[in-house]
């Protein structure tokens, strides 16, 4: 039976100095787009090395669109269908974007060179510049029309948009939300820049410090994770098994709750209410609140 | 395969310029001093070196990391280099013989006859040493990356040269006749020195192939 996963990986786990990738388990579903977040550091990158077989690793199975993924391997076809972005353009500066045509023709089986042609026009990528001469938002957006034109089922984008500005960012997630479109397609985006999470993706991924925090559909995480300001005595009224993580100050008490929902109804509201004197004012949490507050937390 | 080669020498020829003129005057210099012989084993040498910058260049955009997510292996990557490797030497040769013809028929016109048999020994001795020079180093440069052993591809290279010299230098001590070596058929002179290419190469190939195979990219 075929699986319904695009990325599976079970028990991942990479031991460098001072930095551990803990047994990292994790399933993409097809057809979604998955935000991995974290801190510089946290172990994005490690993970998505590993998910392309760029390194070898001590412990852990993943599978890549059905594919068996071992470092070193010499059947590598699977990867016809996987599109890969890092955060910087890899061609070689010298070369020329319509020598870059070629040479993807050569590489890749599926190449589709009227897909990249009309991305690079709709992108005002110019065939014969040389990659030196392109702006850091070009150099990406021919990164990305390569990615995008080779059939690609799965995209895989390591900080893609990091380092551009927010007009270029909006280009390019419309691009990610255009190939979505397909169901059969996915999208595997670590950033830091978590606004560009928000608006894309369907899941996110948290991870800190090689720790996978936690896993969950972004509409929900938003919808139930509320920051609750108070003092430190009323607090500690809220249930624990509610406090996701606090921050103190000498004149507030903030706490990440898990389910604002819980804490406006019966009974809690009444009892909240009495202690706070008035309403709990309780505030959404955006994923930069969420990956702070987690953090902390763990630390 | 043929992508990768393709994009070496697209690369190359960006820096065509820089090249063409560094040859120009190397050309120069041998017609004023009138040692066509120099000018060839300098071809023969800046065609064995290019490998050697296509893989600093593949360093320095992290262009090796990129292409291992395309349906490319760590065999096929490391055998581009080596085939890149024998068409720029190649390429390096019949410059060499190229611009040799043109300098002894036109400039210096000392010769009749297109290149003696010494000469072609001098040219063919320094394709088997940039070679296996390149052979020696082509392992460590994809075990710890092209910046970092650039100085051990020269030192590598000079290693072999006063290794050659060394040996020389004690036969003729020990009273040993070096000219015996002019006594050896052309035909079979050449069959060694191109079979320890063959052979360096090869050896070279398998130990590369090996140490890409656990490499992190």
């Amino acid at each position: 039976m075929k699986s319904e996963n695009a990325i599976e990986v079970r028990n991942l786990t990479k031991r460098y100095a001072g930095f551990y990738l803990d047994h990292l388990s994790f399933q993409i579903p097809k057809g979604t787009i998955v935000g991995f977040v974290g801190e510089n550091g946290a172990g994005k990158s490690t993970t998505i090395k590993a998910l392309l077989g760029l390194m070898p690793v001590e412990e852990g199975e993943i599978e890549v669109l059905g594919h068996k993924v071992v470092p070193g391997e010499q059947e590598v076809s699977y990867r016809e269908q996987v599109g890969v972005v890092f955060d910087e353009c890899n061609f070689p500066k010298e070369l020329k974007v319509q020598d870059i045509c070629k040479i993807m023709n050569n590489i890749y089986h599926t190449w589709e060179e009227e897909t990249f042609l009309g991305y690079l026009m709709r992108f005002e990528v110019p065939l014969e510049k040389k990659v030196k001469e392109l702006s850091k938002g070009m150099k990406m957006k021919l990164s990305i029309a390569t990615a995008l034109s080779h059939g690609s089922k799965l995209l895989i984008l390591d900080e893609a948009t990091s380092g551009l500005d927010p007009i270029v960012r909006n280009e390019i997630l419309d691009i990610f939300r255009e190939f979505i479109e397909d169901e059969q397609h996915t999208i595997f985006f670590s950033s830091h820049i978590t606004s560009d999470i928000e608006k894309i993706a369907d899941y996110v991924m948290l991870i800190h410090k090689g720790k996978l925090l936690l896993t969950e559909n972004k509409d929900e995480l938003l919808y139930h994770y509320g920051i609750v300001r108070c003092t430190k005595e009323q607090a500690n009224f809220i249930p624990d098994e509610l406090v996701v993580g606090k921050e103190e100050n000498q004149f507030e008490t903030s706490v990440l709750v898990k389910d604002k929902q819980l804490l406006q109804q019966e009974p809690l509201v009444s009892r909240l209410e009495s202690e706070f004197k008035s309403k709990p004012v309780i505030d959404k949490a955006n994923i930069e609140d969420i990956l702070l507050y987690l953090g902390k937390e763990k630390l | 395969m043929k992508g990768l080669i393709l994009k070496d020498l697209y690369t190359l020829k960006g820096y065509g310029k820089q090249y063409f003129l560094v040859f120009a005057f190397m050309v120069l210099w041998a017609v004023f001093m009138k040692t066509p012989g120099f000018i060839t084993i300098y071809a023969v040498m800046m065609g064995s070196m290019l490998v050697v910058s296509t893989m600093s260049v593949d360093e320095s955009t992290s262009f090796e990391r990129y292409v291992l997510t395309m349906p490319i292996n760590t065999r096929t990557l490391v055998k581009s280099k080596y085939i890149l490797l024998l068409i720029t030497t190649l390429a390096g040769l019949l410059a060499s013989l190229a611009f040799y013809l043109i300098i002894t028929m036109t400039i210096i016109v000392k010769e009749n006859h297109f290149m003696p048999v010494d000469e072609w020994a001098g040219v063919l001795a320094a394709v088997t040493l940039f070679i296996v020079a390149d052979a020696i180093a082509l392992p460590f440069m994809f075990k710890l990356g092209a910046e970092k052993s650039r100085y051990l591809y020269i030192g590598i290279t000079l290693a072999i040269a006063l290794v050659i010299f060394g040996l020389a230098k004690l036969i003729q001590i020990a009273g040993g006749n070096l000219t015996a070596i002019e006594a050896i058929p052309a035909i079979v002179y050449s069959i060694v020195l191109v079979a320890i290419s063959v052979v360096a190469l090869l050896v070279s190939y398998a130990i590369s192939v090996n140490v890409t195979k656990n490499k992190e990219w």
